[in-house]
């Protein structure tokens, strides 16, 4: 059997898609957590950053394609090329979104309270109604593509947890995007990994 | 093969990668250029509302470069030998991309063309230089003798070529500063379908 070994800060932030997807394959990984950053980490890590997936000795930066890898390893990203590509269309749907809200609300300081309203109004409607328009268009109910559990299910999942943060409601509007999340938190592999993952910031 | 028509703006932007894929790969597609004045009236048409999409067999509609760019790779056999190597050529492209991105969000916009001038000139030695670093960290560990991943072309080639033919006809120093990518950029062309492609593709502002 593959040995993998996830290379991480102690938050969920880019790595939690992975282990997600790990946790609900019910599959054996190290979740190596870096306390000591830079320390001797930056050096190990093939492009100064984090996180990155270490396959058989191999090591693979980029949070998206690893997390594709491990996926594709496990028969989650779909049925056939085309699920594939439907399953990535709705991954890069949901990152435009993890991206917005990293590039304006996580690095906000001083204007935080007024960049979260602009970017709640208008970024986040953006890209939900996208992302609700996606999975309507390749999903059934509680499935963003076909009717199976696929990493897309998982990222959603992922990102809204944390733009929620900001607001309770936000997916109100959204009802196949909440109908996901209800599959992704009552699968038993996941809920169990939920239930016993560290609290983290991030 | 199923038929594939990609729908795209007359322009290379993002939607070139996939073109050069197809045709790497020698395989055909429809190329459906859309001029700006047609456009609003196909919008409804587009999956998101956005240009690039990709229709398969008349019925399924793809968004997302990405997405498009990596199924039309895996379908011509350009995405890599085996899932480690489609996972290396994916984390090149997607290192690719962070500076791509950064340019088409802050840089592309800019409406003064003198201040766009001078944020894409402390943008090529800032971002794009960090960009054009990490790809060739990458092609180091997983690449040989001109390619990007492994020892046969990859999307991961193209991607680099795309990005570096756009750069190096204002910018021919970049060759120099970035050896590792200026032996990728010739060895894609070295490929006689994609040479012929480049040769004979509109030319358009981007």
């Amino acid at each position: 059997m593959p040995s993998y070994k996830l290379t991480y800060f102690n938050g969920r932030g880019r790595a939690e898609l992975t282990r997600l997807i790990f946790a609900a394959a019910g599959a054996q990984f190290e979740d190596e957590r870096v306390a000591d950053w830079p320390g001797t980490a930056k050096a190990d890590a093939p492009l100064g950053q984090l996180p990155y997936l270490t396959v058989d000795g191999v090591k693979v930066p980029q949070s998206l394609a690893f997390a594709r890898l491990v996926a594709r390893r496990f028969n989650m990203t779909g049925s056939d090329d085309l699920e594939q590509a439907k399953t990535d269309a709705v991954v890069d749907s949901v990152s435009d979104l993890q991206n917005a809200y990293y590039l304006k609300v996580f690095k906000a300081k001083e204007d935080r309270d007024a960049v979260v309203a602009q970017f709640l109004a208008e970024d986040a409607v953006s890209h939900l109604e996208k992302v609700e328009k996606i999975v309507t268009l390749y999903g059934t109910e509680g499935y963003s593509v076909g009717s199976s559990l696929t990493w897309s299910d998982l990222h959603l999942f992922d990102v809204t947890s944390t733009v929620m943060t900001l607001n309770a409601n936000l997916l109100d509007k959204y009802p196949r995007i909440q109908a996901v999340r209800k599959t992704v938190e009552s699968n038993e592999k996941v809920s169990a990994y939920l239930k016993s993952r560290p609290e983290t910031p991030f | 093969m199923p038929s594939h028509k990609l729908n795209y703006f007359n322009l290379r932007g993002r939607g070139e990668i996939i073109r050069l894929i197809f045709a790497a790969a020698g395989a055909e597609f429809t190329d459906n250029r859309i001029e700006f004045d047609q456009w609003p009236a196909l919008k409804a048409d587009a999956p998101l509302g956005q240009l690039p999409y990709l229709t398969i067999d008349d019925s399924t509609h793809i968004p997302q470069s990405m997405a498009i760019a990596r199924y039309v790779a895996r379908e011509t056999g350009l995405a890599g030998k085996n899932n480690l190597q489609q996972a290396q050529a994916d984390a090149i492209v997607d290192t690719i991309m962070e500076p791509v991105n950064y340019y088409w969000s802050n840089i592309f916009k800019i409406q003064d063309a003198n201040e766009k001038a001078e944020a894409f000139k402390a943008f090529l030695v800032d971002q794009g230089a960090k960009g054009a670093k990490n790809v060739e960290k990458l092609i180091g560990l997983y690449g040989s003798n001109g390619y990007s991943v492994g020892d046969s072309l990859t999307w991961a080639d193209l991607a680099v070529y795309d990005v570096a033919s756009a750069l190096l006809s204002k910018h021919p120093e970049f060759s120099d500063k970035f050896p590792v990518l200026a032996a990728v950029y010739k060895n894609v062309l070295a490929n006689e379908k994609l040479a012929n492609y480049v040769k004979n593709r509109p030319e358009t502002p981007f």
